[in-house]
């Protein structure tokens, strides 16, 4: 087996509830895993944890329980390698890169500093480094001087990108990395991601609320729900063939530029009880009152993530049943 | 245009941009003509800069401070509202024609309940205090808002962004209508819940028939939604035509450009997606000649040196391009 660059196992993160509140449970133990080399997209609705998860992973915040492991080194509330360390294993690529670029620093000197803190590279010169970066996203050389201003959404994406390659790092995390850029020049920016991953043998992990590039960009597909993987597979399993009725729920709203197409109207209006977003139930499944297809013990039951199909794990009762699979109890 | 109905919303040659004093105008909404009848669905699609937003604002003559409306007609039901007095933009904006914008946190008072809000923009148009709370109540049910009260006696924060994109909606709706302008109302917003937006526009615009102005950059909600696309790139109108015209025959080679960058379901695997080099130009420093030319991989000399005109192409389609005929008629 190929080996794992990324192995979460359970993780939870609580952050701090409001006044007397009780605590804001973001991730519910969420466990996946990466092979080196590949791509695993993360897809689920806004406050579903798939960026607290990417905060976790690239050391930003530390889980309340659960253990990271990034190629062997451990992450979790006990122990964790220095921030220094952990920069040259995992980066992250931010959603616009006009707020995670400092306008006051040329290309040169934003990529310069990243070398500089951690004095790379060994033996060489900065310069010829940050030209060799900047090849490597299609810069050109002149475009070192400028500020972020004077770039375009995609060069500046390409900077950001160049910057983040700067430390050599083994993952990098890419949230929502074409979501604030022009249609026009997405495209370029995916072809980027592509052929660097080639090229360096990267692996990455994707966040992203475009299911159409996530399909395009991983291999595997997690799917987040308030806190919790209810769906996870290859990514043709999972979106085209999905287990979970959130899945499919998401996979039938992502509107197709196609006007013939017809989606699922039934899982369409399954979202329509937007008051329950907020408040999962007490028990039973997360995801039942909005569920077109809950049976009774949905309401007392959360099922668990078990797997159904070879490499095709769901967390839905009615889902295993038709599988043929009879679940565990939840603990 | 050549559909039968009267237009509610004409928009006629408009020109947007900056008055200059001691220079030359300068346009960056450059000669827009668009038309929408009741019960029809206008998509008007373009980047960022493309001045597609602009287009929107001069109907109500919302435009930032340091911009004007240079040139052009805006017809509603017949009306000039160039030539309308300020007391006459107030009844037709939120009232016959209402808007609804990308952020609705941005749009609400923070510090005022929603109940309260709509309550008010009704008020603003005429209607008693107790006719107002029931069309409020009404129109909240309307976009599936059902626990009314709750909704009403909440600030904006105390919502989520669907639930607040829905009061926004409802206030919308509120004073019945004719034209609903709405410019990225859904970008913000996840995609299950921006179906559940889309269906009920559809679902409201049948019952009331009022026309439909959507601004979007996503050709996905377009084909979903609208009966018909403007495409605009660099300030004006590129491409017209019926949807399903749009995306099995462009006529452009942007609208070409843009549907084949969208990796597809049945694309390969991390291909390569069809890229578009360069980036928009930027609205105030064109060129003469075709503002896409530079992109553009079909460009010849022509296109340099001067900038095609909007023409019918038949089928209702309208395309800017020199070299329309040749690539695209077969």
């Amino acid at each position: 087996m190929a080996e794992l660059i990324l192995e979460a196992h359970d993780v939870v993160k609580n952050y701090p509830g409001a006044r007397r509140g009780a605590p804001v449970q973001a991730l519910r133990g969420v466990s996946v895993e990466l092979e080196a080399g590949k791509t695993l997209g993360i897809v689920g609705e806004s406050g579903s944890g798939k960026s607290t998860l990417a905060r976790q992973l690239v050391g930003l915040e530390t889980p309340t329980s659960g253990t990271i492991m990034l190629a062997g080194r451990e992450i979790s509330a006990k122990s964790r390698p220095k921030p220094r360390e952990l920069a040259r294993l995992i980066q992250m690529v931010f959603q616009d890169p006009f707020s995670s670029l400092n306008p006051r620093l040329t290309v040169r000197e934003a990529i310069s500093e990243a070398l500089k803190v951690h004095k790379l590279p060994t033996g060489g010169g900065v310069a010829p480094r940050v030209t060799e970066l900047l090849s490597m996203v299609a810069l050109p050389e002149r475009f070192a001087p400028r500020y972020p201003h004077e770039l375009s959404g995609g060069q500046a994406q390409r900077v950001a990108v160049a910057r983040a390659l700067a430390v050599e790092p083994r993952i990098l995390v890419l949230d929502e990395p074409t979501s604030a850029l022009d249609v026009s020049v997405r495209a370029e920016v995916m072809n980027l991601l592509v052929r660097l991953q080639d090229e360096l043998g990267l692996s990455y992990v994707f966040v992203s609320h475009d299911i159409s590039m996530v399909r395009h960009m991983s291999d595997e597909i997690v799917v987040m729900y308030l806190g919790r993987v209810v769906e996870d597979g290859p990514y043709q399993d999972v979106l085209d063939n999905p287990l979970h009725p959130y899945t499919r729920a998401l996979t039938a709203a992502v509107p197709v530029p196609d006007p013939d197409a017809r989606t699922a109207a039934d899982f369409r209006r399954a979202a329509k009880s937007e008051v329950v977003l907020e408040q999962p139930p007490e028990v039973g499944c997360p995801y039942q009152p909005r569920c077109p297809l809950a049976i009774p013990v949905c309401t007392t039951v959360l099922p668990p993530l078990v797997t159904l199909y070879p490499s095709h794990e769901a967390a839905c009762h009615v889902a295993a049943a038709q599988a043929g699979v009879t679940p565990a109890p939840a603990s | 245009m050549s559909s039968v109905p009267e237009p509610i919303l004409a928009i006629h040659d408009l020109r947007v941009g900056m008055r200059g004093k001691r220079r030359d105008d300068r346009a960056i909404v450059r000669g827009v003509s668009l038309e929408v009848a009741p019960h029809a669905k206008l998509g008007i699609v373009g980047e960022s800069g493309s001045g597609k937003s602009l287009t929107t604002l001069s109907v109500l003559q919302l435009l930032p401070p340091q911009l004007t409306v240079l040139d052009g007609q805006i017809e509603f039901a017949g009306e000039d509202l160039m030539k309308a007095s300020g007391e006459r933009l107030r009844q037709v904006r939120g009232g016959e024609i209402a808007m609804v914008y990308q952020d609705p946190m941005r749009s609400l008072n923070p510090l005022l309940r929603i109940g309260y809000q709509i309550v008010e923009t009704l008020r603003a148009h005429g209607v008693e205090s107790e006719p107002a709370r029931e069309r409020t109540e009404q129109v909240l049910r309307q976009v599936g808002l059902t626990d009314t009260a709750r909704v009403s006696g909440a600030y904006p924060h105390q919502l989520s962004g669907g639930m607040l994109q829905r009061a926004m909606i409802a206030m919308a709706l509120a004073t019945s209508p004719k034209v609903l302008i709405a410019d990225e109302p859904t970008t913000a917003l996840d995609v299950t819940i921006q179906q559940q937006i889309l269906d009920l526009v559809a679902e409201i615009q049948t019952e009331t028939g009022m026309a439909v102005v959507w601004v979007t950059h996503d050709l996905g909600v377009v084909a979903q939604l609208v009966d018909r696309v403007a495409v605009m790139y660099a300030g004006r109108i590129v491409e017209q035509a019926p949807t399903r015209l749009i995306f099995e025959h462009p006529s452009h080679p942007y609208t070409a450009a843009l549907l084949g960058s969208l990796p597809r379901p049945d694309a390969e695997h991390r291909g390569e997606l069809q890229q578009i080099g360069g980036s928009p130009p930027d609205p105030l420093a064109l060129e003469v000649g075709c503002p896409f030319q530079a992109r553009c991989p079909h460009a010849i000399d022509r296109c340099v040196q001067e900038e095609p005109p909007l023409l019918e192409r038949g089928e209702g389609q309208l395309a800017a391009c020199w070299r329309e005929p040749e690539l695209w008629q077969s």
